[in-house]
């Protein structure tokens, strides 16, 4: 499995304990909270608090991946006439490969918050409260994530087509 | 979608006749990833006409000698 796709896993798994989480610190630790109390202040906070926990859980797992393929590429340093940098630059290098992946994917990531965003508006116009607004947001977000994800590993496993 | 034209390569047998080149080299040598060298030998990924070039480059050789394309007989117009 390449850097790439092991970014993407770890990604998709991130994402996983973001979502599971939010459920339980959102359903869970309250049961008599529910969405359709405008508690909007609470759900906001709910929103940022994993929104930041996932940017420093992503941090955390970049810096563990970074450390665990540079000492694969040092073992590997061995067998190979490259030295360990030249090795990590070529495991490191964004190239057109990545570009055109990373173009089509983040598509369907734009497509699902904004199918979210509207659904959300629609829901608040039809008389709904403003945390279930933000749920769906919140959730349409995370599911654009994670078939993004999905879809950059098939991607690298099956192949792109370039057109 | 069937594709008109299969873009078919001779990387590996390149690679070999350069001294069993790896294929971590040759992304080192044409500036992108062994992840992208993989898919192009294996003809998952068609490349562009400058990664293209740079590889031929790399062996010494002209394009077409890298790369050649066959009609899909199969594909629809």
């Amino acid at each position: 499995m390449s850097y790439h796709e092991k970014r993407a896993l770890s990604g998709l798994v991130t994402l996983l304990v973001v979502v599971m989480g939010y459920c339980i610190y959102g359903f869970g630790a309250r049961p008599d909270r529910n969405v359709k109390n405008d508690d909007i202040k609470f759900w906001a906070g709910a929103v940022l608090l994993f929104i930041a926990v996932g940017v420093i859980i992503t941090v955390i797992s970049e810096i563990v991946l970074y450390i665990s393929e540079y000492l694969t590429a040092h073992n590997k340093n061995n067998k190979c006439k490259m030295s360990a940098s030249q090795i990590m630059k070529a495991i490191y290098t964004f190239d057109e490969m990545d570009r055109l992946i990373e173009l089509k994917t983040s598509k369907i990531s734009y497509a699902f918050t904004l199918i979210g965003f509207i659904m959300a508006v629609i829901f608040v116009l039809i008389g709904f409260s403003a945390s279930i607004m933000i749920n769906i947001i919140f959730f349409s977000m995370c599911i654009g994530s994670l078939i993004e994800g999905i879809v950059v590993i098939y991607y690298y496993k099956v192949g792109v087509a370039n057109e | 979608m069937n594709k008109k034209f299969i873009i078919k390569n001779k990387i590996r047998t390149l690679r070999f006749f350069a001294d069993e080149m790896t294929q971590q080299e040759l992304a080192e040598r044409v500036g992108s990833s062994r992840q992208t060298i993989i898919a192009i030998e294996s003809g998952k990924y068609s490349p562009s006409l400058e990664m293209a070039f740079l590889i031929a480059d790399v062996f010494g050789v002209t394009i077409n000698e890298v790369f050649e394309v066959e009609k899909n007989s199969e594909a629809q117009d």
